[in-house]
């Protein structure tokens, strides 16, 4: 089966990417040309063969419940492209 | 002073303990090897010349109050530009984190700073290591220190290139798909990839949790054991870690290796393989029956279906983890005039093509239509591959196959699909969390060729222990 272009324009929003239009022709090849590669695994017979997610059991460690320092606000502002020293700043969210 | 021919971490800890050379020296030797030869190699991003030799005086200090003295003491390291390092730039090799600076260290890097290694700087990778020539990064493709006309392989082809290229004693990547060994056989050096949570992920940038291991790369496998054993552990920042027990690696050196059992994987000699590099292979098995171990024949039917369904979980893992490169709180934004298109234009713009066509494939797999399809029954030809290795490693001790079908290829080869292959042997090792090492066993044109042994889970010193032998058996007329 191949993705259609616009499955992959949505995939692509759904990425947050934008997608230019002299891109389209190029991605549209790729992206089945490794469909075409993953292809394969639909071939093999996995009736009753469970999902292997983590290869280790997920575990919560817990750590004591002891108050620790916080990130102080200016090593985490450090890498921001845009700040104001208290927020990250960003583009206007709601119109008027 | 000349430079050093023998960077080797136990050779440099022995002229370190006899006093014959200082720390200091020795990082100014590296330094200016790096100042020689990585105009051509560009092995590394950001290379910290001045911290290094503040890091390599502090060795000197230690060695010279005697007693206790750090397991690495001056010995110059490469860390993998998506490792973690305070205060100093770690950018993935893209755009997007081109300017960020972390304000912590990966555990990895932190323990090994306290046994004494000095980094010498930050080491190039396929963008977010999602790739495997090297050739994807932002800062431009690494070259093959051996054949400067041939990829270094990737993703780790930066650690690869700086420790055969004598820029590094040895250095860190990362393994998600084959990404340290593939590079390490490359080059002609050693490569580990440690069991799934025996060495800390805690700072390290992967693009695929489920998969990705840090390990050393290193000139031979004593090296190996060293700095192994400075990494691995439990660590409460992470996890994966907590059933992580470390031996000592290093006793298993040296141990005799008779009487041990060794499958040599079936569809590993196959006609993927180039001809030169299964003799090779096959001539190192010969070897090892000399040494006194049981070679014998064994099957893994499934592994053919590794690389299809690595490439559908990894995508898949990339596209959900990568999400949260937005340009908000870190990294590369280009402007937009509201939210939604600052996200679309700065992941556009910040991340690579090819990249970007790995996420939305990701995406892809993951969506309603595809999800079972791809993404779960990748998931499940998982378990099939796990079971499979996990019977195998009850009947023999290691699995041996070869490390690529291929010597290092031309740096200019765009052919995609047989670059995917070529960590056709290294896969599965990811997919069922086993530890493998790759070493090398011969040379082809002048070139490389590895080997890989896989072992069961934590097994590492028994990993060490075969490959140790073999390697002193070994000729590197490559090196």
């Amino acid at each position: 089966m191949k993705f259609t272009l616009e499955a992959i324009e949505a995939a692509s929003e759904a990425g947050r990417m934008y997608l230019p239009a002299e891109e389209k022709e190029a991605f549209w090849q790729g992206i089945n040309q490794l469909g075409g590669y993953a292809a394969i695994i639909r071939e093999v017979d996995t009736k009753d063969v469970p999902a292997t997610t983590y290869v280790l059991p997920l575990l919560n460690i817990y750590r004591n419940d002891r108050q620790e320092p916080s990130l102080p606000r200016e090593i985490a502002m450090a890498n921001a492209p845009d700040e104001d020293g208290v927020y990250f700043k960003v583009p206007k969210i709601i119109e008027k | 002073m000349s430079l050093l021919q023998d960077l080797r971490a136990t050779s440099l800890l022995k002229l370190l303990k006899a006093r014959e050379i200082t720390a200091e020296e020795i990082t100014a030797a590296v330094l200016g090897k790096i100042s020689e030869v990585d105009k051509q190699i560009n092995a590394y991003i950001t290379v910290t010349g001045e911290q290094a030799l503040a890091q390599a005086r502090q060795a000197d200090r230690a060695l010279a109050r005697g007693g206790d003295i750090p397991p690495l003491a001056g010995v110059p390291m490469g860390i993998k530009d998506n490792i973690c390092t305070a205060g100093v730039k770690t950018t993935c090799g893209s755009l997007m984190l081109a300017g960020y600076t972390p304000h912590y260290s990966a555990t990895a890097v932190e323990r090994l700073g306290q046994a004494g290694a000095v980094m010498a700087g930050k080491t190039n990778l396929d963008e977010f290591g999602l790739g495997n020539t090297n050739k994807t990064s932002y800062f431009g493709a690494t070259r093959n220190p051996l054949d400067p006309a041939r990829m270094p392989g990737g993703s780790s082809g930066g650690s690869a290139a700086a420790v055969a290229a004598g820029e590094a004693s040895f250095a860190l990547g990362t393994d998600a798909g084959g990404s340290i060994r593939q590079p390490a056989s490359y080059c002609g050096v050693v490569g580990l990839k440690p069991t799934f949570g025996l060495v800390s992920g805690y700072g390290v940038i992967d693009f695929a949790p489920s998969l990705d291991t840090v390990g050393p790369l290193t000139l031979d496998v004593q090296d190996c054991a060293l700095v192994l054993q400075a990494m691995a552990g439990r660590d409460p920042l992470h996890p994966m870690t907590e059933g992580a027990v470390a031996p000592d690696y290093s006793s298993f050196l040296g141990r005799d290796i008779r009487g041990l059992k060794i499958g040599l994987v079936r569809e590993y000699f196959g006609p993927e393989i180039a001809p030169g590099v299964k003799s090779r292979v096959l001539a190192a098995a010969e070897k090892l029956d000399q040494l006194g171990t049981i070679v014998e024949e064994t099957s893994l039917p499934h592994a053919a279906y590794a690389a299809a369904a690595y490439l559908v979980i990894s995508t898949a893992e990339a596209f959900s983890n990568l999400s949260n490169f937005d340009g908000v709180r870190f990294g590369h934004r280009t402007g937009g005039q509201d939210l939604h298109n600052m996200y679309r234009r700065t992941r556009f713009e910040a991340f690579g093509p090819d990249l970007r066509q790995k996420l939305i494939f990701g995406a892809l797999v993951l969506g309603a239509g595809h999800y079972e399809e791809y993404f779960v029954q990748a998931q499940k030809i998982r378990t099939l591959i796990k079971r499979e290795l996990k019977e195998s490693l009850r009947r023999y001790d290691l699995l041996l196959t070869p490390a690529t079908p291929d010597p290092a290829p031309a740096l200019a080869n765009d052919d995609s699909l047989a670059m995917r292959n070529q960590d056709m042997c290294l896969l599965p090792a990811n997919l069922a969390g086993l530890p493998a090492i790759t070493l090398p066993c011969g040379s082809l044109d002048n070139l490389p060729v590895g080997l890989q042994f896989m072992a069961a889970p934590y097994a590492e010193g028994l990993l060490l222990q075969v490959a140790c032998a073999l390697e002193q058996q070994l000729a590197r007329p490559w090196a």
